[in-house]
């Protein structure tokens, strides 16, 4: 029988929302025993490669009315309203949190916060460490984690299976990646913080690590995925690589050009450009600092009219920061520069970047409230992998570093209470499931001869039929086609055949499992947006261009079923913002 | 459970990487110049025992073997010169607000000081 | 990866690979690669990974030189291998090893759990001692203090500096290049108060005094950290402190 290893509540991903939730749940009750079970180490997680900043209101002149006013907006209103007020509410104690445990904010000669300007954001809010807030966070809180002796890591453990016991989560099956062994991992509740699933599409700025995990655990214990349909393409992406751009270097003044040397977002009711040496320049939510949908959406037409450039990765337009000069680049934004030099090839400070749109962050997941609980009880989500929602149809930059402090802090909490309230499951029902858990690993992988699929191949084939078919533009053909196409994957998925059938840190192992996971939620994501027959935010239904409140005005729910997945509906939280039409370059 | 391959360790690491050589270069220069303070002594011994003795020193050190330590001598020196300086913005880093004051304008200074107390040692010697 | 400029070029790699209880040494194998001149050497070993031998096992994720998962001696050299170009190692071949320095789990996978526990032990964290955080505000920092421990707060924990420190090679009680330059950075931290509390450990002879500024560490960080300057500073305050303590009768300052 697998090993059981008893905690009172059993976290799924180290990064910060993770980390965050451990914290908090230790804060909340000291005698509690807390597990992190992550496939990588703390400081792998893909927190560390989120740049530009994370939005907190904080400064005179500032409001949290301002704030829930621009994210709505930003969210094409399909942001939960009541969620999205708690959230503006919180995100500054939290960011505030982060300064008093060390995060080395960028700061003003006074010695307060610094904040920028950020795309959609009506004001200045985004606190920021130079180019590397999401590096600065996640070493800070994984940093400030390590005091707390009652948080126990589980490092490079890869969660494949919720534990259920009488209705409720109480903990995961996971391979201890060192020995190859199926372990019990196993609390009174049970916390999934595993980022998004960027992967499933060719081209992302995310990490190899980002394949969903944990929307996969949750989906197959019954628990509806979100609004799957909103995929966020950032409009800065280097081409081949996909690495970001970040947003800050539109924030500091950076512009884009098309291939005819035009600021062509002017033409797409993005407002007016100002001279780059105005010194209002660059003007918050007009042309640059617009929202991210409309930028890409932008950069879609104009490769329709041609005129883009065209070079051996694909089209792309200029990001133009040389105006800013060399002394403010290497203060504010050296990363950019660093990534630019290195991956591009080029020196920012002497020649445009070549960009384009490239997926960059999942609005859905993992069905939660405002306490971040699922439908599952015990079980909670927060972070990328969890839909709670603020983000609605589309994300504002930095809103989701806040977010996954916020609800990874009351995920932490929830969790600890939770806790307190509910006896261990009883042992032999853990260990059968993790016992028939090894045993499918090692009869469908590990000791598998007869399979006939390579794990490359169908990873490849999903992530190109996931791009032509659900891309920025989508169409019910494109998305019948993805449908068809990812059904056919799931089935061939059945047949993979490993060449490794060792058990020590067999990655490939691990890759077959991720796989099976991006898969189903591909055909989440294809799905609803198959059934959402209009357009809003990242979600453009070339069929179907119009906004529709009277039926869409609603959350998708996306549930398992043997065959694609059942979608279906719950209405917005509306409060006291009624919806409008988003205006951006205009007072509004 | 099989067991990792254990970490390695080599005798001859010094002799492996260029940069391991220039630092163990480096260590010997303080060595080679300690010894130099022992001729110095041996000097000194020789101008207090007065007349014969220190013409036997000077003819030893005008014998090509002593020639060629010396040569050694003032290239370890020079090293161990180099070596130091190059150390100071490492130990000591300064900074002029968020600026950090340039290490090559440290080490430049420190040449500056050098020269200086060279030329009013010489200056003292001379006069 | 897009499709780029193809070529039937290929370049030859000879990779470390050891599977525990099967092999008992590591042994270098020998790999043809297509040569893509706009390629990575981890975007080669994915390459094998994917389509030749997937039995492979290498740690990667963010290929953009910020997770620190990817270290490996490329030509005897730590390096990242997100950040190490072919076409910078033409024409080949190109050896690649697990990191230096540390127990190998398998292949190009080493073993971290020195590393981990060190760096919990010098207290990576704000200690606030004697001046709590204020509420609801945060604790002024002028930009000059930032500057103060900023560079020592851009380690990605990626090892590739114990993997050049030859005294990590021999005496494995050495807290190391990375862990030291954290506890600089919390100790020049305006808001930590907690400098008395890690000294005990960081300033010993498992601490900096250890050090024998060979440099290299600084030599092979990919963010500019200068882990050897750091020890360095330590070694002069940690030795101003001694004269305070010695010359000074009545308590330090």
């Amino acid at each position: 029988m697998p090993d059981v290893l008893q905690h009172d509540v059993v976290i799924v991903g180290g990064g910060g929302a993770g980390l965050r939730a451990a914290i908090a749940a230790v804060e909340a009750d000291p005698t509690l025993d807390v597990a992190i079970v992550s496939k990588v180490y703390p400081m792998r997680s893909h927190t560390v490669s989120a740049e530009g900043g994370a939005a907190g209101v904080i400064k005179a002149g500032d409001s949290l009315e301002e704030h829930i006013r621009d994210t709505i907006s930003g969210s094409d209103w399909l942001a939960d309203q009541d969620a999205v007020e708690l959230f503006v509410r919180e995100a500054p104690q939290e960011l505030l949190r982060l300064e008093h445990w060390g995060c080395p904010w960028s700061r003003e000669p006074d010695g307060t916060v610094a904040v920028r300007p950020f795309g959609g954001m009506g004001i200045e809010r985004t606190w920021f460490a130079a180019d590397k807030t999401g590096f600065h966070m996640l070493h800070t809180l994984f940093q400030t984690s390590l005091q707390h002796e009652r948080v126990r890591r589980y490092d490079e453990w890869f969660a494949t299976r919720l534990l259920l016991d009488d209705g409720r989560a109480v903990g995961v099956s996971a391979i201890e990646l060192r020995s190859g062994q199926v372990r019990a991992v196993v609390g009174k509740a049970v916390i999934l913080a595993t980022g998004g699933f960027g992967r499933i599409f060719p081209f992302t700025t995310n990490a190899a690590i980002k394949t969903g995990d944990g929307l996969g655990l949750a989906f197959r214990a019954g628990v509806p995925l979100k609004d799957m349909e909103f995929v966020q393409y950032h409009p800065t992406g280097l081409p081949g690589t996909g690495i970001l751009i970040t947003e800050a270097a539109r924030g500091e003044g950076g512009i884009l050009v098309n291939r005819h040397g035009d600021r062509y977002l002017r033409h797409y009711n993005l407002g007016e450009p100002l001279d780059i040496r105005d010194p209002v320049h660059p003007r918050l939510r007009t042309m640059e600092l617009g929202p991210r949908d409309r930028l890409s959406q932008a950069f879609m037409k104009e490769q329709d009219q041609g005129n883009v450039f065209d070079g051996p990765y694909g089209t792309y337009v200029h990001l133009d920061i040389r105006h800013l000069g060399e002394r403010r680049v290497d203060q504010k934004i050296p990363f950019v520069r660093e990534l630019a030099t290195n991956y591009a090839g080029i020196d920012p400070v002497r020649e445009p970047i070549p960009v384009r749109p490239v997926v960059h962050y999942m609005m859905g997941g993992i069905d939660t409230n405002l306490e971040a609980e699922t439908a599952l009880p015990g079980l909670y989500a927060a972070g990328e992998c969890a839909c709670v929602s603020i983000n609605g149809a589309n994300r504002l930059g930095s809103n989701s570093l806040p977010e996954l402090l916020v609800f990874g802090a009351r995920a932490g909490t929830g969790a600890a209470r939770w806790a307190r309230e509910h006896a261990p499951a009883p042992r032999a029902a853990v260990e059968t499931q993790a016992a028939d858990e090894q045993a499918r690993i090692a009869r469908d992988l590990i000791n598998r001869r007869d399979g006939d699929e390579r794990i490359a191949t169908l990873r490849t084939e999903m992530q190109h039929a996931m791009e032509a078919g659900c891309g920025i533009y989508r169409t019910e053909a494109t998305l019948q086609a993805a449908a068809a196409k990812v059904a056919e994957l799931r089935e061939r998925a059945r047949r993979v055949q490993l060449d490794d059938h060792s058990l020590s840190f067999n990655t490939e192992l691990t890759a077959a499992l991720e796989l099976d996971i991006m898969i189903e939620i591909a055909e989440s994501v294809v799905h609803s947006a198959l059934h959402r027959t209009e357009s809003r935010g990242s979600h453009q239904r070339v069929d179907f261009p119009q906004r529709d409140d009277g039926r869409f005005l609603k959350h998708s729910l996306a549930y398992r079923t043997e065959g694609a997945p059942r979608v279906e509906y719950r209405d917005v939280a509306i409060t006291r913002w009624p919806p409008a039409e988003r205006v951006y370059g205009r007072a509004h | 459970m099989a067991s990792p391959y254990p970490r390695r360790r080599s005798r001859r690491w010094f002799i492996e990487r260029w940069a391991y050589q220039r630092f163990v270069l480096r260590e010997l220069s303080g060595v080679v110049l300690a010894a130099y303070m022992v001729l110095l002594l041996l000097l000194v011994s020789s101008v207090h025992a007065g007349g014969q003795a220190f013409a036997d020193h000077v003819t030893t050190l005008r014998s090509p073997l002593m020639i060629a330590v010396h040569v050694i001598l003032v290239l370890f020196a020079l090293l161990h010169t180099v070596t130091w300086f190059q150390a100071v913005p490492k130990g000591l880093p300064l900074r002029r607000g968020e600026e950090k004051v340039p290490p090559a304008l440290m080490i430049g200074a420190n040449y500056v000081a050098m020269a200086g107390a060279t030329v009013i040692i010489v200056a003292a010697l001379v006069a | 990866m897009t499709s780029g400029a193809t070529t039937t070029q290929t370049i030859g790699f000879e990779i470390a690979r050891y599977l525990p209880g099967e092999d008992r040494a590591p042994t270098l194998r020998h790999y043809d690669v297509p040569y893509r001149p706009e390629w990575v050497v981890l975007d080669a070993l994915n390459y094998l990974k994917d389509e030749v031998d997937g039995t492979l096992s290498f740690r990667w994720s963010c290929r953009m030189g910020v997770c620190g998962s990817c270290g490996a001696m490329v030509n005897g050299v730590p390096r990242l291998m997100c950040a190490a170009f072919l076409r910078d190692y033409l024409p080949g071949p190109i050896r690649v090893e697990p990191l230096a320095n540390f127990p190998i789990e398998r292949d190009l996978v080493i073993v971290l759990d020195d590393f981990m526990q060190k760096l919990r032990a010098v207290k990576p964290w704000i200690i606030p001692g004697d001046r709590p955080p204020p509420a609801d505000a945060e604790y002024r920092q002028t930009p000059a203090q930032l500057a103060d421990f900023k560079q020592y707060s851009m380690c990605i924990n990626c090892l590739l500096c114990y993997s050049a420190c030859p005294v990590y090679q021999h005496e494995e009680e050495f807290l190391g290049p990375a862990v030291l330059a954290l506890a600089q950075r919390y100790d020049h931290d305006s808001r930590d108060r907690g400098n008395s509390q890690r000294h005990e450990l960081t300033w010993s002879d498992e601490g900096i005094w250890d050090c024998t500024f060979v440099g290299e560490c600084s030599a092979v960080c990919p963010k500019h950290v200068d882990p050897a300057g750091a020890i360095q500073q330590a070694k002069v305050e940690s030795t101003m402190d001694w004269y305070r303590s010695v010359l000074w009768p009545f308590g330090r300052r």
